[in-house]
């Protein structure tokens, strides 16, 4: 059976830490409404609204066991997560740090009130979670049957790992990883490795981060990109080669052949996968030749650890924007821009931009940000041929600058970005990440603060965002055809 | 080819309904789970000759994020007063319509500051038909 | 109100049972036609107050103790401080009426009901088989499409009621129209519900909203719940 993970956005993470430990040492209780996903790597818990149990009001003496939740707190609470179809996961905490697990009293008041909460929750998951300061042990019932949950991922600037008992890290890392490992560790090594990315574009920029995340020996990849490289992007393709574009065929003065030579390019992907494996060659690779925005290839990203959006379209950022908040997977969006006048070709602006973006209200969200065009997004869905007659589509004779030094730029922030956040590195404590900007000709980075709107329903807790809802809510995915 | 309409089109679809209960209102799927809608005999304002018109648009697979727009007309509309139609209307364009396209004047305007939550294709129909009998 | 005022006595010239709601508590009375004051002496009241009968209408009828009240035009009443004389009333609108199932009752204006309007009215499955109550072992049934007259006796009896309430989830059968908290525990643990006896019972209402927790001793009219959360009381999570 597959093992459950339970993932917490670092804001709901840090209030129900200070109410469970505010240094009295005593016992505090509440309840986490969750959302729930599942794939073929495991089961997620995603938790999305925190319901604490006020000391003396909603968590008083027990009867059975030293403190209690009252029926009225978990009736009203267990109501609100069957009508807003989650799942229910009851919290206390105990003494001590590195190791914790239920107590006798606590699985006798499972067994005895987990049923009819079984009951109510009609199929969705019910359990418990007892923390201590570093530790957490959770019991989770379904269907299935009672299992135990594996671990907790607190998703922030920095992410945490909690067990139920701290493991034992590695000390020693593979000799190929020694210098990067005395960085971060062995541990951070394993973290790494035991890590899945999603890449989604692997142009300039999503070529540049597959190298460079293979190399730090991530452990599975799931690279997605449509097209093919061509002569005009080859340049800034790591990894790719002139055969892989078959030049003679791509020159020739007969069209059908440059045609012909055109469907025999190598899809970026492969190219990025070549590369990876030469880095790296146990790491798991999936290259999709496909959009992100098909069901089958969303359903591969929904369990990664950390997303990278190197694609430039808005159809591609709204489902990145979706991902990182339905499933909680923090992520980083990467562009780099050289605007032209149109009239004299005089360069009027540079920028390279990393946009870190945490399942958080501030986080970062795209949509929030307004970063995401709702015109350009109808216009994406229409075929090209009603594009161009509804004057859509840019002028073909006009090409946009793209140099891969600039992308290498922001392509960095976002590699460092990942690596400090999954190894735990960063310098500052729960705070949301901004966006970074580099003006290069200014030789200038600066960080964005980033809005937040109530309402939105990505980031937001309204009924209908779609936050921390996992598989319950529909990803922004177009329908297959029927017909 | 079509695909079946994703739900958040379904809903839209079933306020455009609501709203314009007494006009015939045709649904066809586009092949990504979006859907062409076609309102007929919409009194546009004695700006326009005829002043009754079917007003089409596109919900395209990624509503409510997504834009509605642009809306399309009859194709012999014209205005009152005789002067030639100006943008943003647009003669000589064509509703795709899966089933055929279908001449048409194209009517562009875009949202601004779009709100997901309120700005719904039935509102955004609204706005057109508002814009329309100010003319 | 219709002017269909007869006392039509049932099988065997046995004559339909009276009911009066007075302050909101129901009791029986043995006929159509009495005295103000004896209605009032049957209801327990002191000569402190008068009889008022309730209108749907900011205007009621105060009774004098020696007028006749005829229940056929009316069966809900209040009381009222005695002030003499009586001051006479007119221009109120329809009076209340109460139909009575097996001393639960619920008020309208409508006089004439369809037997399936009656369940409906009194919550009670289509499938209900509903009797008007008459002094005598046989009570007349009522059919779906049937129509009952107020005038002809307010008071029912429902015989083999099977309702199917939730708890939980879950499904339990019931044969009575209002039970008490422990009683519906009780229901639900015989038919599988997986609760205990000493778990808190709380009843949804028609929107789905949680009401407060139920007493064990309390009285809950079923029609009106959508269904029932039952917890155990001490959670040690």
């Amino acid at each position: 059976m597959k093992a459950w993970e339970l993932r917490l956005p670092d804001s709901l993470f840090t209030e129900l830490k200070r109410h469970l430990f505010p240094g009295d040492g005593d016992e505090h209780g509440a309840v986490i409404a969750v959302g729930a996903a599942q794939s073929p790597r495991g089961r997620r818990l995603l938790a999305r609204q925190l319901f604490i149990a006020e000391d003396g009001v909603d968590y008083i003496p027990g009867q059975h066991g030293y403190r209690a939740l009252t029926a009225n707190f978990v009736a009203r609470v267990s109501h609100f997560c069957a009508q807003n179809r989650l799942g229910y996961l009851a919290v206390h905490c105990h003494g001590g740090r590195d190791e914790v697990g239920f107590s006798d009293v606590d699985l006798a008041s499972h067994r005895r009130g987990y049923p009819a909460l079984l009951d109510i929750m009609d199929g969705r998951p019910v359990g418990a979670l007892v923390f201590a300061e570093n530790a957490v042990a959770g019991n989770i019932w379904s269907q299935n049957g009672i299992e135990p949950l594996e671990l907790a991922t607190i998703v922030g600037l920095n992410h945490q790992r909690l067990y139920p008992v701290l493991p034992q890290h590695p000390t020693i890392s593979d000799e190929i990883y020694r210098r990067q490992s005395l960085l971060f560790g062995a541990r951070g090594q394993a973290i790494l490795r035991g890590a899945k990315v999603g890449i989604l574009g692997l142009g300039g920029v999503g070529s540049l981060i597959n190298e460079w995340v293979a190399r730090l020996g991530v452990g599975e990849i799931v690279a997605v990109d449509f097209d093919r490289v061509a002569p005009s992007n080859r340049p800034r393709l790591v990894g790719a080669a002139p055969w892989d574009t078959l030049d003679f065929l791509l020159t020739s003065r007969w069209l059908w052949l440059r045609r012909f030579g055109e469907r025999l390019s190598r899809h970026k992907v492969r190219i990025a996968r070549r590369v990876a494996l030469g880095a790296n060659p146990q790491i798991r690779y999936h290259a999709i030749v496909g959009r992100e925005v098909d069901a089958p290839v969303a359903a591969e990203l929904k369990d990664a650890d950390f997303l990278f959006l190197c694609a430039d379209s808005m159809q591609s950022r709204l489902m990145f924007n979706a991902l990182v908040h339905q499933y909680l997977i923090p992520g980083v969006q990467i562009g780099s821009k050289v605007s032209l006048d149109p009239d004299s070709g005089d360069i009027l602006d540079v920028f390279s931009v990393a946009r870190p973006v945490l399942p958080e209200p501030g986080g970062g969200c795209l949509w929030c940000n307004q970063l995401i065009s709702p015109a350009r997004l109808q216009e994406e869905a229409l075929p090209e041929e009603q594009r161009r007659r509804q004057a859509y589509v840019d002028d073909p004779a006009i090409e946009v600058p793209s140099v891969v030094t600039l992308n290498a730029l922001a392509a960095s922030a976002a590699a460092n970005e990942f690596m400090f956040s999954l190894v735990g590195l960063h310098d500052e404590e729960g705070v949301l990440p901004g966006y970074r900007m580099a003006a290069p000709r200014a030789r200038r980075w600066s960080k964005v603060a980033c809005m937040a709107e109530a309402g939105c329903l990505h980031c937001g807790r309204g009924k209908k965002s779609v936050f921390a809802r996992g598989d319950d809510a529909a990803l922004p995915c177009r329908a297959a055809p029927t017909n | 080819m079509s695909a079946e309409i994703k739900a958040a089109v379904e809903e839209a679809i079933g306020e455009v309904r609501a709203s314009f209960a007494s006009h015939k209102v045709d649904v066809e799927a586009d092949d990504q789970g979006g859907a062409f809608a076609r309102v007929h005999d919409v009194p546009i304002g004695s700006g326009f000759m005829p002043n009754l018109s079917w007003i089409g648009f596109q919900i395209t697979f990624q509503y409510p994020f997504a834009d509605v727009y642009p809306h399309f007309l009859r194709s012999d509309l014209a205005r009152a007063n005789g002067q030639p139609l100006a943008k943003p209307l647009n003669p000589g364009s064509a509703f795709p319509l899966p089933s055929g396209a279908v001449s048409a004047v194209l009517l562009s305007r875009v949202s601004r500051n779009r709100d997901p939550l309120t700005d719904t294709a039935v509102v955004k129909l609204a706005k057109v038909i508002d814009w329309l009998r100010a003319q | 109100m219709t002017s269909h005022h007869s006392n039509v006595p049932g099988p065997s010239g046995a004559q339909p049972k009276q009911a009066v709601v007075l302050n909101d508590v129901l009791f029986p009375m043995p006929r159509a036609q009495m005295a103000a004051r004896d209605i009032l002496d049957q209801c327990g009241q002191d000569r402190a107050v008068v009889l008022q009968r309730d209108y749907n209408s900011p205007v009621d009828h105060i009774f004098a103790d020696h007028d006749e009240v005829d229940l056929r035009q009316g069966n809900v009443f209040r009381t009222v401080p005695r002030r003499e004389p009586v001051a006479p009333t007119a221009g109120h609108g329809p009076p209340k009426l109460a139909f009575v199932a097996d001393d639960a009752w619920e008020v309208t204006v409508t006089p004439d009901q369809t037997g399936r309007m009656l369940k409906s009215l009194l919550g009670l499955p289509e499938s209900a088989r509903l009797f008007r109550d008459y002094h005598s072992p046989h009570d007349q049934p009522i059919g779906n499409e049937e129509v009952v007259h107020f005038s002809d006796g307010p008071v029912f009896t429902v015989k083999e009621l099977v309702l199917t309430i939730k708890v939980n989830n879950q499904s339990v059968t019931v044969h009575e129209r209002r039970l008490k908290g422990l009683q519906i525990k009780e229901a639900a643990m015989a038919q599988g519900v997986k609760i205990k006896l000493d778990f808190v019972l709380y009843a949804l209402d028609r929107d789905g909203n949680l009401g407060p927790a139920i007493p064990d001793g309390e009285t809950v009219k079923l029609h009106e719940c959508k269904g029932f959360r039952c917890v155990a009381p001490d959670d040690n999570s």
